[in-house]
């Protein structure tokens, strides 16, 4: 009867495979599976309140709808620009009234009489208008 | 073997069903009863791959809050174990994929049946052995920074065969990958591991 004696290479394998095997000794303590355990409900409590509370308006994501609400007037609005409206004759652009320059013709009243500076009439002589002015000694200390 | 998965886990697959069956209906004291039962192992799991408690108490709630939702999708074709064994390895895979890796290695419980353990007795024995000479926590700290040099591929199997006791099919359903791309992962997840662990060996 022939006797199989093991691989030494199988035999290695099988040290390490002890070895590493060890390993399934390490465990989280008690205190650390109950934080788990009940972390894990709160989370599946809060999950199932969220779900009653959630209407189908709530299932209906806003966001998304507007996203791709978006994102579909873009390509339209793409699509019309440089496929349809590129093979039409150039138009021209809407006018909104009158164009710039606008003419306009302005009325000047002449006014019947014009005004002199109340420092020029405090003058002592007056004019053959009757528009009194101011000698040359009182004018004196007035820049022109 | 000392980690056949079918000895080691006293998993009651008639008691599983009925389990799912009733909180499929809502029924949460079933449901909770499911996050009791296999905590633990999606614990060791997620750790053994991530090797970071913060990240691990994250992930297994993800897991199990996951499963509640798709709870409904479930047809019972697999077992629930699997399923959500399945749920665990590819949250902790994306999670991974996203995270640069931390080499946060914070130290849970030692299970002191490891003393009791077959291979730990049958690795300590011998006369000199250098196992005997190093404290378990010691062990522990160079097992997980071995584990943490393996990529995340032959780290799976790894954990998943080795560690959880999952046959090789059952890893390789869970992987979505044949039989034999698991146990050649495996043979090179151990030869990197050997030269890791090369001072250990006897």
């Amino acid at each position: 009867m022939t006797k199989i004696h093991a691989n030494p290479i199988d035999k290695q394998q099988l040290e390490i495979q002890r070895l590493i095997s060890l390993k399934k000794h390490e465990k989280p303590n008690s205190l650390t599976q109950t934080r788990i355990f009940n972390q894990i409900n709160a989370s599946i409590d809060a999950l199932e309140k969220g779900d009653q509370a959630e209407s189908i308006w709530g299932r209906i994501n806003v966001f998304a709808v507007l996203r791709y609400g978006l994102a579909t007037l873009c390509v339209i609005f793409l699509v019309t620009h440089f496929m349809f409206l590129s093979d039409l004759p150039q138009i021209k652009p809407i006018s909104w009234g009158n164009d710039y320059p606008v003419e306009t013709t302005v009325t000047v009243q002449k006014p019947d009489k014009i005004e002199t500076p109340i420092l020029m009439q405090t003058a002592s002589n007056k004019s053959p208008n009757g528009i009194q002015y101011g000698t040359e000694s009182e004018l004196v200390g007035f820049e022109f | 073997m000392q980690n056949n998965p079918t000895d080691s886990d006293s998993i009651d697959t008639q008691d599983d069903a009925v389990l799912v069956k009733r909180a499929q209906t809502a029924d949460r004291v079933a449901f909770d009863e499911l996050i009791r039962r296999y905590q633990g192992k999606i614990y060791g799991l997620i750790y053994n791959m991530t090797s970071n408690n913060a990240d691990t108490e994250d992930l297994v709630q993800e897991v199990f809050i996951k499963a509640y939702k798709s709870l409904g999708r479930f047809k019972g074709k697999a077992r629930f174990y699997t399923w959500l064994y399945r749920i665990g390895v590819n949250q902790t895979l994306n999670f991974l994929k996203k995270r640069q890796r931390r080499s946060a290695l914070s130290l849970d419980d030692i299970d002191l049946g490891i003393e009791r353990d077959p291979a730990y007795i049958e690795l300590t024995e011998s006369k000199p052995s250098p196992l005997r000479n190093t404290s378990i926590s010691e062990l522990q700290e160079r097992l997980n920074k071995a584990l943490q040099t393996l990529s995340e591929k032959h780290r799976t199997v790894v954990v998943l065969h080795d560690i959880q006791g999952l046959p090789h099919d059952e890893v390789a359903k869970m992987l979505k990958t044949s039989s034999g791309t698991v146990r050649s992962r495996l043979f090179y997840a151990r030869q990197k591991l050997q030269a890791e662990l090369a001072e250990f060996r006897r």
